[in-house]
């Protein structure tokens, strides 16, 4: 039988196993062949890149010889002379590595990997169901493996961006949930003021048309008194009329009233107006940008959007300090307050208190939240911020809602605590640092893009 | 006027603004009172004669509908009407069911229209005062029907269970039930809103103008609240049910809501304190006329 290599380059056409792309066919030797003609293949530019030959008995493969045990015998003191014409089977590795042609490349790393010692000093066998079909080298099939996992980077970072935009869709669909739970209560608090702003309107119609009569009857009497020519009986009509006109129309009493409905009117006008803005604050759609703002307002804007579902919950207390202002997305801080003062609400059974603190802490502006609500016990506590996690019936909470506020905070660069006792009360406390716009990177302000 | 005679109305709203609005428009026809909260208005209730009592629903530590619970109880004369800008599924039902309300009416109002409908209600609690004892009048059937209007059979099968089982009469129609109505005394009809996917609600409330001692009973998985309050202003629904619904809720209420048919027929002057707005569609109101008095008689004539 023949014995030599071939060259890397004349490697077997292209099959869809990967290991068959990477097999070198190199003729195997025989196990009686002798060490010094192995000596002299390993010297000749055929088998250059091997690091060991396969020796095959009867197409299966029983062993390699490396060019490292070559050396290592021929650096002996007469090692060519004692060993040059022994069999190369004496020599060689009994238990090489071996790999089937149809196992994928990870597998083969994976085994490759495992049987390797340091220095490399073995190539690996090819088998296809046991017969021994060429080499493989150890590069070639790391090269494949960098090549594998440049790809599969690549698929992960895809995955990436595409999680990042359902995350974004998440946050939204949060927001628009919890936003038409909101809408119902908002538009009980527009009603009421346009309840009455629409009946003092009608009121105030009622009293000009009313008012309409008086001036004209009086008209009417003046126009009679100052004709020569009216009898006096159509004079005393007319004063008679002017006088009842008169006195029906200070019986009621409306214009010593008339102020109040109009102030209450302007009152009730402001209120729609401020209720609107805060929930144009509230919802806004497009991406969040940053701008200086004063926490109190958000509390005071989340207060005025959740008033539906606190007040009949509980009284609200606010011990609001003076604070600077502070680089945020109002409408994520918006939220994030929003849904913590509804979970306090909702925590409460019958009616309690929801205190509010806010002040500075070090560099930080600290808002404080406490209800003295049911509680919740160690378990719970320590799942609130996660995805999905939610102790209320299906289809009344998310689960999202915390588990987004905390994301919110975080990403504002601040940190979101709480503090709870069953039975007792729940806290939550919102640091946000306070930091000038200029030190705000544009790479955070992507952040919470 | 002479303030004796004026009657009394009471307001209940925590917001100021609405019963300072409210009183001025109201003052110089009735004596008006007004509480901020649910438990000043309930003390009012026990100490003094009130009329009508208009509640806002949603209120802190006492809602709308506890309110009108409590009104109930304590003042059974006085009419109940809910005066509220939100309109939550559960405080209608509520309103309905706990509260037995008279009208429910919308924020914002018309001040016209809520004024017509306070001097209905007011009306009718003078008249009803005046009348407390009961006349009977001619025989109570002590056996009237009651009608199940439904395509599906279950809820005639809990009553065919109970010893309600030799008055329950099965209608797949509205036509069926009107017959049923027209040739025997019917005291209760239970029904869905929409049966064969159309809505009858505007039906039901022809057929209390027709019979204003029909009590009925919906039992409904369908929940718009724009539907449920017209069920209260315009057909006087007595109570609402889930659907599906619990056989001891349902048994529960048939009897309650027999109860009140033998209490409007003891007492007729009761009736009119469930009179329904007049139904806007007249050629609704005239075609079920019409179909009654046809089955009634059958010779008299046929009208377009």
């Amino acid at each position: 039988m023949e014995s030599g290599c071939r060259a890397p380059s004349e490697a077997f056409p292209m099959s869809h196993l990967p290991l068959a792309r990477l097999t070198i066919p190199v003729h195997p030797l025989t196990p009686s062949i002798p060490v010094s003609t192995v000596a002299d293949l390993f010297l000749s530019d055929r088998c250059r890149d091997l690091l060991c030959l396969p020796i095959v008995r009867d197409g299966h493969l029983v062993g390699t010889i490396s060019r490292y045990t070559i050396m290592r015998i021929f650096l002996q003191h007469f090692g060519r002379e004692l060993y040059g014409q022994k069999p190369v089977e004496r020599f060689m590795n009994k238990s090489p590595i071996q790999i089937e042609q149809s196992m994928d490349v990870e597998e083969a790393s994976l085994l490759v990997r495992s049987t390797l010692t340091l220095p490399i000093t073995e190539d690996f066998a090819i088998t296809e169901k046991g017969r021994y079909v060429g080499m493989g080298v150890v590069l070639s099939l790391l090269e494949v493996m960098e090549h594998k996992i440049a790809h599969r980077s690549e698929a992960l970072a895809r995955a990436n961006h595409q999680l990042k935009s359902s995350q974004a869709q998440l946050v939204q669909s949060e927001k628009m949930a919890s936003l038409g739970q909101m809408v119902a209560g908002v538009a009980h608090e527009i009603n009421t003021p346009l309840g009455y702003v629409r009946n003092n309107l009608e009121l105030a119609l009622d009293f000009m048309e009313r008012t309409r009569g008086v001036i004209d009857s009086t008209d009417h009497l003046i126009e009679t008194l100052l004709n020569p020519a009216s009898p006096e009986s159509q004079t005393h009509l007319a004063l008679e009329s002017a006088a009842t006109e008169i006195s029906s129309h200070q019986q009621d009493a409306v214009l010593d009233d008339m102020r109040t409905l109009f102030d209450d009117s302007l009152h009730g006008l402001q209120q729609i107006t401020d209720l609107v803005a805060d929930l144009r604050n509230f919802s806004r759609v497009d991406k969040s940008r940053m701008e200086s703002a004063n926490l109190n307002d958000c509390i005071e804007s989340a207060l005025n959007i959740g008033r539906n579902v606190i007040k009949h919950k509980a009284d609200v207390e606010k011990y609001l300090a003076d604070i600077p202002f502070v680089e945020c997305s109002a409408s994520q801080i918006n939220q994030v307050l929003l849904n913590i003062l509804t979970n306090a609400a909702q925590a409460i059974k019958g009616h309690g208190l929801i205190s509010i603190y806010s002040g500075v802490e070090d560099d930080q502006v600290l808002i404080r939240i406490c209800d003295n609500g049911c509680g919740m016990p160690e378990t719970v506590k320590n799942r609130i911020f996660d995805p999905f996690f939610t102790t209320k019936p299906v289809g009344e909470g998310t689960g999202l809602g915390l588990a987004i506020s905390f994301q919110i905070i975080e990403q504002h660069g601040g940190r979101i605590e709480v503090l709870s006792r069953e039975n007792e009360g729940t806290e939550f406390r919102i640091y946000m640092p306070l930091r000038k716009a200029e030190e705000l990177d544009t790479s955070q302000r992507q952040a919470t893009a | 006027m002479n303030t004796i005679t004026k009657p009394t109305i009471l307001f209940v709203d925590d917001e100021e603004r609405i019963l300072r609005s409210l009183v001025m428009a109201f003052r110089a026809h009735y004596r008006v009172l007004s509480a901020t909260e649910g438990h000043q208005a309930l003390e009012m209730l026990a100490n003094e004669d009130i009329d009508v009592l208009i509640s806002d629903q949603r209120m802190p530590r006492m809602s709308g509908v506890e309110v009108l619970r409590g009104a109930r109880d304590i003042s059974p004369a006085t009419m109940r009407i809910l005066l509220t800008g939100y309109s939550d599924l559960a405080g209608i039902v509520g309103s309905i069911n706990d509260g037995e309300i008279f009208r429910y009416v919308q924020k914002p109002w018309r001040l016209e229209e809520l004024r017509d409908t306070i001097a209905e209600a007011a009306a009718v609690a003078q008249s009803s005062r005046s009348n407390t004892v009961a006349t009977a009048v001619g025989v109570i059937p002590a056996h009237a029907a009651i009608i199940v209007l439904d395509r599906s059979p279950e809820l005639a099968m809990v009553l065919k269970d109970s010893p309600l089982a030799s008055r329950v009469r099965r209608a797949h129609t509205l036509e069926q039930a009107m017959t049923v109505m027209a040739s025997e005394p019917v005291a209760l009809l239970i029904t869905d809103i929409s049966l064969n996917g159309e809505d009858i609600s505007p039906s039901l409330g022809v057929l209390k103008q027709q019979q204003p001692d029909l009590v009925t009973v919906v039992v409904t998985a369908f929940q718009d609240t724009g539907h449920l309050i017209r069920l209260i202003n315009q057909a006087q629904v007595y109570r609402v049910l889930p659907r599906p619904t619990g056989r001891n809720m349902f048994l529960r209420s048939v009897e309650s809501a027999l109860k009140h048919h033998d209490l409007l027929k003891k007492r007729p002057a009761m009736l009119r304190r469930h009179s329904v707005e007049k139904s806007r569609d007249e050629s609704l109101v005239s075609r079920i006329r019409n179909y009654l008095d046809r089955v009634r008689d059958p010779a008299a004539p046929v009208q377009g």
